[in-house]
């Protein structure tokens, strides 16, 4: 008998023992404290939110990308950026409410909760978001652009807005102002023809373009229906 | 309930009756008799085989487990088509720990360190037998079969085994071949009052002859007319047939196969509110009253036979090549009612609840509600399925369906059915290939290698089952027809195939399949010295798994039909251990594993059912675990001390749900979902005396999920994320599991070959399952922590702790020799337990809160968190399980 209360006292002070150590370990749930952080949203889902009207995109959401714009040479208005989520990925055109800061490789974080997703001439783009929705994160990278012909891109158009494309194999470049960068230069290769559009205010739209360049790199942004392409300085023809 | 009642001299008086001496053929008919109504005992004879107590207690181990209840967790829980009621714990083998944990707490479904079912591996005959789908094993491909699967070589937890790298609970091989089973024949019955209630088995098994041969075979048949739950039935069969040759000294060929054809009427679970207003925690939803006779709407159906061919190579003195390969086939399915254009027809739909009226309703009339209550709880009809009311509402539905089969013109007039009852079908294909090398490099080395190749290819489909008085049915989709009334491609459920006419048997709604592959190889090395065993072991392994659609879904019509992007994996895991040999009494061992694993498919896709879409950043989950161990194993006293900690990462899952403000399917998917389980073990068993024991087992543990999960929203009927939320599941419990689980028990061993236990359980921790959805910053947004009204949604519903006491009894007795059969001796054994003997009928074994959440949109919006209260199963009360086998 001694035996069996011997095993018993050490059953149960293991068991205790278990039992407390278990206890001693509790942990309670942890509730929120505040709204939810902003979650990152795919570029491509971004642009897939928009039916056609405009409308608000949902609360607590961030969209991240590097700038392709260049606001330094006036090709664009300077509440504008062009924002690519990475190399082969979306991109969007944002609106500030003001002039922004922000330059060509600039990696930026932008919260878009509830901010307007609409078109304008048949550019989508994040409409009136505060300047202070945007942060930077890092300086210095870059975008390779996606390099295709001219039917390509007039293929994909609508999927590469925004982006970063390069055209390598161009036959000729007409039209312009004069000759120069100012209004619409058509650039031609062997599969079709594209419109690259420069603004009169750009710095370089005085600027004779090569008629001879090979190449040519820029971002896809349209005009009603009329897919162009904007370049962010004269060297990006070559 | 039955009851048997054993008294030993007047059934010794009745047996002596029955069996006039001299009359050899009366004897055996007599000992049929008794061997059939299992009322008989004896004086206690001489038996040669000293292990027949323990095989005894096995024996009712299984048939306990075997016949432990189902219960369909939610409408969409196909399991394996009720084939999954038998826990992944079947043996536990001589570990005292294990042993408890196994079968003393499998009443309320104990979960050995709270893990999940995929983390426990069977082999059979050489060949994983785990699903590729969930990794669960299907216990129900060879239930019934006890006889046969009895050779089990079981490893807990890290430890090194012999025939694969392992799962981190536990692995099991099962050897089922011919030539491994006792050359023996036998007979059994068992009667219980549980899932089923009458048990048939016959085994023969020849053992291996001296030309080489053994063959085995085995059959078996379960039944009950109503189970332990009302509205529950059982018709299972099970048949096993196996030949092994030896060939020469070195080879041994086997070849094995099995079924287990099952059909069983299913118990659901239910809100509390009708399990009150019924008077019985065993209040079951799933079945009406048709014509008088209880007809069932939920009906596991299940067939997948097995063949595996094993081939042992014994390559010298010190090394064997184990081969198999395996394939299985068969559908498992399960029907439910299904409607188009009509109320729901569950008894228990929330809006058909006495409380919906008086509290819930967009206008509350208590006096109404109070009316329904009483109602309701006078009149069983109003608590079951009304099948009568499907069937008026069918016959009179007299429709036109224009363009019937996609054929213009075509028009199809009749009693279109508005209700239907669907099967929910899973065809499944497997074939596994295995292959595994042992050993021994030296006295000191064990190498083990082993490679497989599985592939599997389920088939997922609906099938009209019953058109329940109606001609035709018509395979549209509602949901989109009611969204998109103008869109005449939208409401097809086949674009390919549009407005078809459905008749009984024809499939319809969704279809598609699940391809799944993997490939593994591992290798593993025991180091054994004097003080010290060592080992180490490795595998990696690539998995692959797309979607096909078989059809063009009218709202996916580019992301539903053919195949789906393929997601491919690959994983590594390594795990050592090392055990110090204090004496050879004392033990202190330590394993830690590290590991990744590829997530299965129902966690990837957002809803198969619709289209391709999956999860976005579909990754691996990794596994980390350490686990240590004290054993002592002295003659008169085994003690095992353990303890463990594990860490899941970046696990992932998907919740489906209907949800009315859509009227549609809402599907959230879950990633980043992080788990922590940390605990100890402790099993004794103390030899008081030669024929005493005290067993003595307590599991307590802490399982939490351990990280905020993001969630992501989308509904059927739209490619579009409604949202994304945070899920704030940090430090809740792993639920439906108790983490502290106790045992203690005596057990008197008899030298005259009988033996009795009793053993007393206490249970306790163990959580609800929680809705996500309230633990969002959207649902809390407008309560102050620490109120009861935030406590209210957020806190996670703790089950009261329980306790069990159960009895087991057996006596092996071998007949005298007047009753040898071909000179071989013969034994009747027999077998009671009685489980839950307190017929505590409180214990909730496990439930879930609803999906559905209407959380407050303003402050002053009301909290409806009863609304849609959480769904409960309970324990059966005091059962039993009995049986009498014939051996010889």
């Amino acid at each position: 008998m001694h035996t069996t209360r011997s095993n018993q006292s050490w059953i149960l002070g293991l068991a205790v023992l278990l039992s407390g150590l278990a206890t001693a370990c509790n942990k309670a749930p942890i509730g929120p404290t505040g709204p939810d952080p902003a979650l990152l949203l795919n570029t491509t889902e971004l642009r897939s939110l928009f039916t056609g009207a405009t409308s608000t995109l949902p609360n607590n959401r961030k969209i991240t990308g590097i700038v392709i714009s260049d606001r330094s040479t006036g090709n664009l208005n300077g509440q504008n950026i062009y924002l690519q989520q990475g190399n082969g990925k979306a991109g969007i055109c944002v609106r500030f409410t003001a002039a922004h800061a922000f330059n060509v490789g600039d990696s930026i974080d932008l919260e878009v909760s509830g901010q307007e997703l609409s078109e304008y001439r048949g550019l989508l783009q994040v409409n009136n978001v505060p300047l202070n929705y945007a942060s930077l994160v890092a300086s210095g990278k870059s975008i390779t652009p996606r390099v295709a012909t001219i039917a390509d891109i007039n293929t994909n158009y609508e999927a590469w807005e925004s982006t970063l494309v390069q055209i390598t194999g161009i036959t000729s470049m007409t039209g312009g102002t004069t000759g120069t960068w100012s209004g619409s230069v058509n650039v031609n290769d062997a599969t079709g023809s594209l419109i690259v559009y420069t603004s009169s205010f750009a710095g370089f739209a005085a600027t004779t373009y090569p008629v001879n360049a090979q190449r040519i790199t820029g971002y896809l942004s349209p005009f009603n229906t009329t897919k162009q392409m904007a370049i962010r300085s004269a060297a990006d023809a070559n | 309930m039955m009851c048997i009642v054993f008294s030993f001299d007047a059934l010794k008086s009745l047996y002596f009756a029955f069996l006039p001496k001299k009359l050899f053929t009366m004897r055996r008919l007599a000992l049929l008799a008794l061997f059939c109504i299992s009322l008989i005992n004896a004086n206690a004879q001489i038996d040669s085989t000293r292990n027949k107590d323990t095989i005894s207690v096995d024996e009712l181990k299984d048939g306990v487990l075997d016949n432990i209840p189902v219960v369909s967790v939610d409408d969409n829980d196909l399991g394996d088509g009720g084939s999954t009621n038998t826990s992944s714990l079947l043996t536990a083998g001589r570990d005292p720990f294990y042993s408890a944990a196994s079968f003393n707490f499998s009443a309320v479904r104990f979960r050995i360190r709270g893990y999940d079912n995929d983390h426990f591996s069977t082999f059979m005959n050489g060949i994983p037998m785990d699903n590729l789908d969930n990794g669960f094993t299907p216990f129900g491909l060879w239930g019934g079969l006890n006889d046969v699967m009895r050779n089990r070589d079981q490893s807990w937890g890290l430890r090194n085994t012999t025939f694969t790298f392992g799962d981190i609970g536990g692995n099991l091989q099962i050897d089922s071949r011919a030539s491994k089973q006792r050359a023996q024949t036998s007979f059994s019955y068992a009667s219980s009052n549980r899932n089923y209630n009458n048990r048939m088995m016959i085994t023969h098994s020849t053992g291996l002859s001296k030309n080489g041969w053994a063959f085995s075979f085995s059959g078996s048949r379960r039944w009950a007319g109503e189970g332990y739950v009302p509205g529950t039935y059982y018709n299972g069969w099970g048949y096993f047939a196996a030949v092994d040759k030896r060939i020469g000294q070195n080879h041994l060929l086997s070849l094995t196969t099995f079924g287990a054809p099952t059909e069983n009427g299913r118990q659901g679970s239910s809100v509390q509110e009708m399990i009150d207003l019924a008077g019985t925690n065993y209040y079951n939803p799933n079945w009406g009253y048709q014509n008088g006779v209880k007809r069932s709407a939920s009906i596991g159906r299940s067939h997948q036979p097995v063949v595996i061919l094993t081939h042992d190579y014994r390559l010298n003195n010190k090394s064997t090549l184990t081969t198999a390969a395996g394939i299985s086939f068969g559908d498992r399915s399960v029907t439910a009612l299904d409607w188009y254009n009509a109320p729901d027809p569950r008894p228990d739909y929330y809006r058909y609840l006495p409380s919906y009226t008086s509290t819930w309703a967009s206008t509350t009339d208590p006096n109404q509600g109070q009316l329904l209550y009483d109602r309701m709880k006078a009149d069983i009809n109003l608590r079951q399925i009304n099948w009568q009311r499907l069937y008026d509402v069918n016959r009179a539905n007299y429709a036109t369906v224009a363009n019937a089969n996609g054929i213009s013109g075509n028009n199809v007039s009749g009693r279109r059915s508005l209700y239907v009852l669907q099967d929910r079908i899973v065809n499944t294909q497997r074939f596994n290939f295995n292959t595994v090398l042992n050993t021994q490099f030296s006295d000191f080395i064990d190498f083990t290698a082993g490679l497989s190749h599985q592939i599997q290819r389920n088939h997922y489909y609906l099938r009209v089952d019953d058109l329940l008085g109606g001609d035709f049915f018509v395979n549209v989709n509602q949901f989109a027809e009611r969204d998109f009334p103008a869109d005449n491609g939208s409401n097809q459920f086949d674009l390919n195939n549009p407005n078809r006419i459905l008749q009984k048997g024809d499939k319809y709604g969704y279809d598609y399949n699940i391809n799944i592959t993997r490939s593994a190889a591992w290798a593993q090395g025991v180091f054994k010295f004097s003080k010290l065993d060592l080992f180490l072991a490795g595998t990696a392994s690539q998995t692959a798994f797309y979607r096909q659609g078989n059809t063009r879904h009218g709202l996916f019509p580019d992301n539903s039909f053919g195949k789906g992007t393929v997601n491919s994996f690959f994983n590594y895991g390594g795990k050592g251990g090392v055990t110090y040999k204090i004496d050879g009494r004392n033990y202190v061992s330590v394993n830690a594993s590290y590991q990744t694993r590829a997530p299965y498919f129902e966690n990837v896709y957002v809803s198969p059912r619709t289209r391709n879409a999956q999860q976005d950043n579909v990754t691996s989950e990794t596994i980390q675990t350490i686990e240590g161990s004290y054993v002592l194993n002295a003659p008169k006293l085994k003690v095992r001390l353990g303890g463990y900690y594990t860490r899941f990462m970046g696990a992932m899952d998907v919740m489906t749900f209907y949800h009315d403000a859509y009227q549609n399917f809402v599907n959230y998917s879950f990633s980043g979902i992080d788990k922590l389980h940390f605990g100890g073990e402790l099993g004794i068993e103390a030899k008081l005396s030669s024929t005493l024991t005290l067993n003595a087992a307590a599991a307590v543990g802490r399982y939490y999920y351990d990280s905020r999960q993001q969630a992501t929203i989308t509904v059927d009927n739209s490619a579009q994320v409604l949202g994304q939320q945070v899920i704030y599941a940090e430090n809740f419990r792993i639920p439906s599991t108790p983490m502290e689980a106790y045992s203690m028990g005596l057990s008197y061993r008899s030298p005259k070959f009988w033996f009795v236990s009793l053993t007393g359980n206490h249970f306790d921790q163990s959580y609800l399952s929680f809705n996500p959805v309230r633990r969002t910053w959207d649902a809390l947004k407008y309560l102050t922590p620490g109120t009861a009204d935030y406590n209210s949604v957020f806190g996670q519903t703790k089950f009261a702790a329980q306790q069990t006491l159960d009895f087991f009894g057996g006596y092996s007795w071998k007949l005298p020799k007047t009753y040898e059969i071909q000179g071989k001796s013969t034994f009747l054994v027999f077998n009671l337990g009685v489980n839950n003997m307190l017929n505590n009928q409180g214990i909730v074994t496990g439930g879930f809160e609803q999906l559905r959440y209407d959380q407050q949109l303003t402050t002053t919006d009301p909290l409806q968190v009863g609304k849609f209260p959480p769904r409960l199963f309970y324990a059966y009360g005091i059962n039993f399980f009995s049986s009498v086998t014939l051996r010889f």
